[in-house]
């Protein structure tokens, strides 16, 4: 009944963590600059300019509205010349970041709005530079939202490495579909569904309690 | 004394949906070095709107607003970032981060400014230690009350020594009380470091408490402006009055006007005002003396303003009219100002 050994389980949750924190890092970096310019650009904000903002929320929208799994197989060439190869988890890492850069702006974005408009215009009253508003006002006034927003991203990421199982990413969610769901294993898909349960739970709590941290209510 | 502030002729359109909105109508104003200049009306008067336009956060669509001798409008950018170093704000949700300790907020300023850490820490403990809450360095604004946060919201104002406070409502979401407190504070601010106070707000207690100068705005408009005694003493238009009546009440209780339409002698009711030393004159006890006739005080009140006293009698006179003419007449020789009440 148990088809499956503990290297390859070990493996897997190896694979996706693997597979989460690069892709996770690289679309950190890509999305929360883009979240920002998103807050920076927008009609009443602190740099406002039509042409930039129209042009970037259209893209996001755009990426934001292909299924994980179309976007996996048609950026195949993107993932070719970026990672040299179209099969494996760092293959998978191309699309990953194409998939969850926007999203993260898009999150970092609404993070950012809801500071209030209060503290913009303390900013202004300050004389705060556009750089200066972004780092000492709006940056700090939204780590704690903007961290249980990470947490929806990896946690968003986690359940898009299982499709990346479809080119050979590997990882927990393939492990559950190529051993349980395809060979009929109930055992194996239960496993893996706890698993992913349980670092689910984690990164959750962890993102909570950083949060509360952060927030000083 | 030489004007810090100087609006003239302003006027403020915004565009909202191809609609035009006129927020400011031709408005002139100069406020002088020293004053604590109180503009009142009720929302959507355009007074937070003026406001902001001497620290350029708003600009006028037409019109001159000169700070300390600079014209805002005309100046390099460079420049302008000198003149709104010179201006610090305060608001009315206070605008504190909640994400930083009181200290931090309060050296916030200094650090877009780029002052030295040991500039800035020996500044702030100093500014804590003047608004009374040396103790609250390392707490977080959320565990403050919201006299306490304005306080804070005050040192930070005050942290990069300016010479002009804005106050954007700033007691309005203060319970009474800590209002009180707050405008004690802005007071002993005036007086010690001899900043100019320009203050928006819809309360006539605050301009009451501290003020020496008021301008009321409707719609757009100041329609008074001048020292806090003599608009308050006779205030012209409908708003003013219904302003004034907020803080200093002239109107005779029912139970009284019944009782005087009962009497059946004849009768004038005269409201008198007293503005300073007048007050202790003791001219009702010369009245009666002078004229023979009786008198009654159906409703008094004295009120302290910029430390002199505004007093507000309405008596009932009773005698011949003649003579009744005649006590009229001696009251406004006196310079004293009298007028008949129809009861």
């Amino acid at each position: 009944m148990n088809s499956v050994s503990a290297d390859l389980i070990i493996q897997s949750i190896y694979e996706t963590i693997y597979m989460v924190s690069v892709s996770l890092l690289i679309g950190t970096l890509i999305g929360v600059p883009l979240g920002i310019l998103l807050v920076m650009t927008r009609p009443n904000g602190i740099k406002p300019s039509r042409i930039f903002f129209t042009i970037l929320n259209g893209i996001i929208n755009i990426l934001r509205s292909i299924p994980f799994i179309i976007l996996l197989v048609a950026i195949t060439p993107l993932t070719r010349l970026i990672a040299g190869q179209t099969y494996g988890s760092t293959a998978a890492i191309v699309p990953l970041v194409v998939y969850i850069a926007p999203f993260i702006a898009r999150l970092v974005e609404n993070s950012v709005l809801e500071v209030g408009p209060g503290i913009i215009e303390l900013a202004k009253s300050l004389g705060a530079t556009s750089f200066q508003t972004i780092r000492y006002f709006l940056l700090p006034e939204a780590l704690g939202s903007l961290v249980l927003t990470m947490t929806t991203a990896t946690i968003g990421l986690i359940g898009a490495t299982a499709m990346a199982g479809t080119i050979g990413g590997g990882g927990v969610g393939s492990l559950a579909i190529t051993y349980g769901y395809e060979r009929f294993n109930t055992y194996v898909i239960i496993l893996t569904v706890i698993i992913l349960i349980i670092i689910v739970q984690i990164i959750q709590s962890i993102g909570n309690r950083l949060a509360k941290k952060l927030r000083h209510e | 004394m030489s004007s810090v502030i100087e609006f003239h002729n302003i006027v403020k359109e915004f565009h909202h949906k191809g609609k035009k909105m006129t927020a400011l109508h031709n408005v002139s104003l100069k406020i002088d070095k020293g004053d604590i200049y109180g503009v009142i009306g009720y929302s959507g008067a355009g007074k937070s709107t003026l406001l902001r336009m001497v620290n350029a956060l708003e600009t006028p669509t037409t019109g001159k607003v000169i700070v300390g001798g600079k014209e805002l409008g005309t100046i390099s950018n460079q420049e302008l970032s000198q003149v709104k170093k010179n201006i610090s704000m305060i608001f009315q949700h206070f605008n504190l981060l909640e994400s930083k300790t009181v200290f931090d907020n309060v050296a916030l300023p200094l650090v877009l400014n780029k002052v030295d850490k040991a500039t800035i820490h020996k500044r702030v403990k100093e500014l804590l230690e003047f608004v009374g809450l040396a103790d609250k360095e390392n707490s977080y604004p959320s565990q403050l009350s919201g006299g306490q946060k304005q306080r804070i919201g005050i040192a930070r104002a005050l942290v990069t020594n300016p010479e002009i406070l804005l106050c954007d409502e700033a007691t309005s979401a203060l319970d009474p009380k800590t209002t009180v407190s707050i405008l004690k504070l802005l007071k002993r601010i005036n007086q010690e470091f001899n900043i100019t106070i320009l203050i928006v707000t819809h309360e006539m207690e605050v301009i009451r408490e501290i003020c020496n100068k008021v301008a009321v705005m409707e719609k757009g408009n100041v329609i008074e402006a001048g020292d806090v005694l003599a608009v308050f003493g006779n205030p012209q238009r409908e708003t003013t009055k219904e302003f004034v009546k907020t803080v200093i009440h002239d109107e005779i209780p029912s139970s009284v006007v019944q009782e005087l339409q009962a009497e059946k002698r004849n009768r004038r009711v005269y409201q008198l005002k007293f503005f300073g030393k007048t007050a202790s004159e003791p001219l009702l006890t010369k009245l009666t003396k002078e004229f023979d006739v009786d008198m009654n005080i159906v409703f008094a009140n004295v009120t302290e303003l910029q430390g002199t006293t505004l007093g507000i009698f309405t008596v009932a006179f009773f005698g011949e009219d003649s003579v009744l003419d005649h006590l009229y007449h001696y009251v406004t020789e006196r310079n004293i100002s009298i007028k008949e009440v129809i009861v």
